[in-house]
């Protein structure tokens, strides 16, 4: 059942034990992430209290036993500006707060059948559907058995071949994983590197850096 | 039976909602299954419901027209 966004929010805050997440695009297009998007490509700092509503969701879960956690399909064996945009601006926050926060390279997967999907309670599949652009169009609970145990599947075989957050930084540190500097268009950024070591980058979109609040309403 | 793809709801990954077009010019809807009961409605043995989103069904129109 096609399911609004009121009923697919409550999941996110009365869910009993367990929420998890596989995400499988290498960008999402949300409307009201578009300016801290440009915000994090023109290198400003980041705000410190970006993402504090979900982080605060999440961090009240830990607290109460519960779990939280998702799995990125990276693709190409590499970090393109979305997911880096994900990383820096959400993912760094969440998994603060106690959200396990994990990636695999679809390379590593090629048998596994998976979805953009959430799994609540490990029992209500919610499925999401984006368009080739990664716009989310629709929000789809579930309820087939047999998506249940692909679904369920589906985690836990990503899961087994994942590695955390900190072993992401750690590539990245190490150069063991491609970050190219590109537009969200795919072209180069030429406009985003800095002329000489230390000149700062003035963002593109507007000179004022502060951050706005709010968490992006739908793509979690 | 032949299906002609006439439009879907632009599933890279997941759902995929779609819409076909037979040879006897009519349509068949790949939807999520809906149960009669849920929806209150007496479905005649044979038959079956089928929810898409509204957009699908727009958008598989405006290229048949």
């Amino acid at each position: 059942m096609i399911i609004n966004m009121a009923r697919f929010d409550r999941y996110f805050t009365h869910f009993r034990a367990s929420a998890t997440r596989i995400e499988t695009l290498p960008a999402y297009d949300v409307p009201e992430e578009r300016e801290n998007f440009a915000v994090y490509l023109s290198g400003a700092p980041l705000p410190a209290k970006r993402h504090a509503e979900w982080s605060a969701n999440v961090r009240k879960a830990v607290a109460d036993g519960k779990y939280m956690g998702r799995i990125h399909v990276i693709h190409d064996r590499a970090l393109g500006p979305y997911l880096q945009y994900e990383v820096y601006w959400y993912y760094d926050v969440a998994a603060a707060a106690g959200e396990d926060i994990r990636f695999i390279f679809r390379e590593d997967v090629p048998d596994v059948d998976f979805r953009d999907t959430w799994i609540f309670d490990d029992e209500t599949v919610v499925d999401l559907g984006y368009s080739a652009e990664g716009q989310l169009k629709f929000v789809n609970e579930n309820d087939h058995p047999d998506r249940l145990e692909q679904a369920r599947a589906a985690w836990e075989e990503l899961y087994a071949r994942s590695f955390s957050l900190a072993e992401l930084h750690a590539k990245i540190r190490n150069s063991g994983i491609p970050v190219p500097r590109l537009a969200h268009d795919g072209k180069p950024r030429d406009d985003l590197r800095p002329k000489r070591p230390g000149q700062r980058v003035p963002n593109p979109r507007s000179g004022d850096h502060r951050y706005q609040g709010g968490d992006p309403a739908i793509r979690r | 039976m032949k299906l002609t793809f006439v439009g879907g709801s632009g599933c890279a990954t997941g759902p995929c909602p779609t819409v076909y077009l037979t040879e006897n010019d009519t349509f068949v809807i790949q939807g999520f299954a809906v149960d009669p009961a849920e929806a209150e409605i007496a479905l005649p043995p044979g038959e079956l419901l089928v929810e898409v989103p509204r957009y699908v069904i727009e958008n598989a129109l405006t290229r048949v027209r």
